[in-house]
C-alpha cells in the first residue's frame, strides 16, 4: 500500500500521546466527583461540619484536576481533522450525534452547576448545593458516556450503512450505535476504572496525612469513604471484566488472542494468570508462544463465551484459518477485501463514462463483499494481529493490578473497622505507592483497548494506513514534541497545585475556592 | 479552643455570609457569579492555569494543525472525491496476489497443548 508509514507512526503516536495525557485527568474527574458528591451527603444528612470541611478539601483537589485536564479533549478532535482526514469523513456522520449530545446536554449540565458547586456553599440551600454537586458527577460520567460510545462504534461498527457515493458512514438506527454491547462495556469499564483510581487517589492522600500524624480523624473519614467505594467499583470492575472479554471474544477475536497470547485455538482453553511470552515467537513456527506460564485451565473458553467446552481461536486460526471451527482465512478476507475495493473504484469508473448498467453490477458486486473492505487495504494475512506482546503484558499488568486495589481497599476497611488504622504503617505507605499504579492500570487498559485493535481504526473496515491524512512526516513529529512539551508542563503544572494544596490543608478551612 | 470547636464556628461563620440578595432572578444570577468570582482564591490561580492552556492548545491546533489539514477549505465534494480516490487508489497489489503468510501450521482445534 502507497502511504507514508512514518506519518501513520507518527500520527499514531501523537493521537496516543493526547489520549494518554487526556486519560491522565479525566478518570480522577469521572471518580472525585462522586466521592466528593458521597461526602457532601454525609455532611447534609448528619450535619456534622467535620463532612463539610472534608467535602471542601476533596472538591478543592477535584477542581485542580477537572481545571488542569479541561480541554486537553479538544486537540484530540484537531488531531481528528488534521492527521486522521480519510477517517474523520468516513465517520463524521456516527460521531457527529453522540458528541454533539456530549457538548449540549452533558457538558453544559456539568458547567452550570460546576459553579453553584464553588460559588454557591453560602449562597444556595445545602439540598440544592447538594443536588449540584451530585449534577456536576453525573454530568461528567455522561459526558464520557458519549466519548465512549464513539470509541465503541470504532471497535465494532454498528447501526450504520456506507454510502457508496459520498464514502462515508451514515448512522441508521442512533439507539444501536448508543446501545452497541462494546459501547456498554467500555463505558461501564472505563467509568468504573476511574472510580477506582480517584478511589486509590482519596486513599493514597489521607494515608500521607495520617503517616504525618495531620488531621487524622479528616484522613480517616475521608479513606472509610473512599477506600468502601473503591472496593464496591473494583468488585464491579471483575464482573465487567467477564463482559468485556465476552464483548471482545465475539467483535475482536484478534485482540482477545493478542491479549492472552494464544497462538494456536484450542477447546476448553486456559487462561494465562501470568507469563513470560517468547520474544522470538514467530506466526506458524510451531513453537511454545511462552518461556514460562501459570494458567488457570478452561477459563478463556468459559469466560469468552460462557461454556467451558467452547473453542477460543487463536492468532494462527486467524491468520491461516480454521475450517473445522469455521474461521476464514485472512488471506481469504484479503482477497474479498479486494474485490470489495476493485467494484468501488469500478463503479465510480461506471458512473463517470455514464454507464448505468455497469455501474449497477458494480454496486452489487460491491454490496457482496464490503463486509471485507478493510481488509483490501491489507498488504499480508498476519497484519491483521495486533502487537501482541504489548497487548499481553498491558492486559495482564491491568488485571493484576484490578486484583491488588481489592486487597488493598479490603485490609484498609478490616483495619478501620477492627481497630486503630494509623498503626499500620506499612499498609499506609503501601496505600500511598498505590496511587502511581493506579494510573498505570488506567495507561494499560487503554493500550489494550486501542493497541489491540491494531491494525484498525474502525474494525474490519478501514485499517489506520488508509485512515492517516497525507501529510509530510516531519510536521508531525514537529508537532508531536511540541505536545509533548505542553502537556509534560501541565502535568508538572498540577501537580505542584495539587502538592501545594494538599500540604496546606488546615489552613484555609473556611476559604472560597 | 477545641479544633472541632473551632471548625464549628467557622461553619457558622460560612453560614453567616450568606446573604440573600434581592432583586429579579438575573440580577441575582449575575451577583452570584460576581461575587463568586470575586471572593476565588484557588480559583483564580486555576483561572490562569485553564487561560494559559486553552490559549496554547488553540495556537498550536489553529497555527500547527490547521494549516497541516489536507482538506482545508474543500467543499464536503470535493472532500468525498478525496477521501474515495483514497479508497479507491490506494491499495497497489491485485486482488489475485495477496502475499503469502510466513508458513501454514496445521489446523489447531482440539484441547490446548498446554492444558492439563
Amino acid at each position: 500500500m502507497s502511504v507514508d508509514a512514518a506519518v501513520v507512526e507518527w500520527s499514531r503516536a501523537q493521537f496516543a500521546l493526547t489520549a494518554m495525557f487526556h486519560w491522565v485527568f479525566v478518570p480522577l474527574t469521572l471518580g472525585l466527583s462522586f466521592i466528593v458528591a458521597i461526602m457532601e451527603t454525609i455532611y447534609v444528612r448528619t450535619g456534622d461540619p467535620e463532612w463539610r470541611r472534608i467535602t471542601r478539601f476533596w472538591m478543592k483537589l477535584f477542581a485542580v484536576n477537572f481545571a488542569i485536564g479541561v480541554a486537553t479533549g479538544l486537540i484530540l478532535e484537531f488531531e481528528f481533522g488534521t492527521n486522521w482526514s480519510n477517517y474523520s469523513w468516513m465517520v463524521g456522520d456516527i460521531f457527529g450525534a453522540p458528541l454533539a449530545i456530549e457538548g449540549i446536554f452533558a457538558f453544559f449540565l456539568e458547567a452550570t452547576f460546576f459553579a453553584v458547586m464553588f460559588f454557591g456553599w453560602n449562597r444556595v440551600s445545602k439540598r440544592f448545593h447538594l443536588t449540584s454537586t451530585w449534577l456536576v458527577a453525573i454530568g461528567s460520567n455522561l459526558s464520557a458516556l458519549w466519548i465512549l460510545v464513539a470509541n465503541a462504534w470504532m471497535q465494532n461498527p454498528v447501526g450504520m450503512r456506507f454510502n457508496i457515493e459520498t464514502a462515508r458512514n451514515e448512522m441508521v438506527d442512533f439507539w444501536e450505535v448508543v446501545l452497541n454491547p462494546n459501547a456498554v462495556t467500555k463505558f461501564l469499564h472505563s467509568v468504573s476504572s476511574g472510580y477506582v483510581l480517584a478511589a486509590l487517589f482519596v486513599v493514597a492522600v489521607s494515608a500521607w496525612f495520617v503517616l504525618k500524624k495531620r488531621d487524622v480523624l479528616f484522613a480517616k473519614r475521608s479513606i472509610l469513604v473512599a477506600a468502601s467505594f473503591g472496593l464496591l467499583s473494583s468488585l464491579y470492575l471483575v464482573l465487567l471484566g467477564d463482559s468485556s472479554a465476552y464483548v471482545v471474544a465475539h467483535d475482536q477475536p484478534a485482540k482477545l488472542a493478542a491479549m492472552e497470547g494464544v497462538y494456536r485455538g484450542a477447546e476448553r482453553h486456559g487462561i494465562v494468570a501470568f507469563g513470560i511470552l517468547d520474544p522470538d515467537k514467530e506466526i506458524g513456527d510451531g513453537q511454545d508462544p511462552f518461556l514460562f506460564k501459570v494458567e488457570m485451565s478452561h477459563m478463556l473458553s468459559l469466560l469468552g463465551f460462557h461454556d467451558v467446552n467452547s473453542f477460543v481461536p487463536g492468532v494462527e486460526d486467524l491468520v491461516f484459518g480454521n475450517p473445522e471451527q469455521g474461521i476464514e482465512s485472512a488471506a481469504s478476507k484479503i482477497a474479498k477485501g479486494r474485490v470489495a475495493v476493485d467494484a468501488l473504484a469500478a463503479y465510480h469508473a461506471a458512473r463517470k463514462r455514464g454507464d448505468p448498467a455497469a455501474a449497477e453490477l458494480a454496486k452489487g458486486d460491491f454490496e457482496a463483499h464490503a463486509s471485507y473492505l478493510g481488509y483490501g487495504y491489507l498488504d499480508r494475512p498476519e497484519d491483521i494481529i495486533p502487537p501482541i506482546a504489548l497487548t499481553f503484558y498491558s492486559f495482564h499488568i491491568m488485571v493484576a493490578l484490578g486484583f491488588w486495589f481489592i486487597l488493598l481497599f479490603l485490609v484498609l476497611l478490616w483495619f478501620h473497622m477492627t481497630g486503630d488504622i494509623a498503626a499500620h504503617t506499612n499498609w499506609l505507605r503501601l496505600a500511598l505507592w498505590s496511587l502511581p499504579l493506579g494510573y498505570l492500570a488506567e495507561q494499560t487498559g487503554w493500550i489494550v483497548a486501542e493497541v489491540g485493535r491494531q491494525p484498525w481504526a474502525i474494525q474490519d473496515m478501514l485499517p489506520v494506513g488508509v485512515a492517516t491524512s497525507d501529510l509530510d512526516a516531519a510536521s508531525v513529529s514537529v508537532t508531536f514534541w511540541l505536545f509533548l512539551v505542553l502537556f509534560t508542563a501541565l502535568l508538572i503544572a498540577e501537580v505542584r497545585i495539587m502538592l501545594g494544596q494538599i500540604r496546606r490543608h488546615g489552613e484555609e478551612e473556611a476559604s472560597h475556592v | 479552643m477545641t479544633d472541632t470547636g473551632s471548625r464549628r464556628i467557622d461553619a457558622r461563620r460560612d453560614d453567616g455570609d450568606a446573604r440573600s440578595v434581592r432583586g429579579s432572578l438575573p440580577r441575582r444570577v449575575l451577583g452570584f457569579y460576581l461575587d463568586g468570582f470575586r471572593r476565588m482564591t484557588l480559583g483564580r490561580t486555576l483561572w490562569r492555569v485553564v487561560l494559559v492552556k486553552v490559549a496554547a492548545l488553540l495556537l498550536l491546533a489553529l497555527v500547527l494543525l490547521e494549516g497541516m489539514r489536507p482538506d482545508r477549505g474543500a467543499s464536503d465534494a470535493e472532500r468525498a472525491a478525496r477521501v474515495m480516490g483514497v479508497l479507491t487508489e490506494g491499495r497497489s497489489t491485485p486482488a489475485d496476489e495477496v502475499s503469502p503468510c510466513p508458513s501454514t501450521p496445521p489446523s489447531s482445534s482440539g484441547r490446548a497443548p498446554s492444558s492439563p
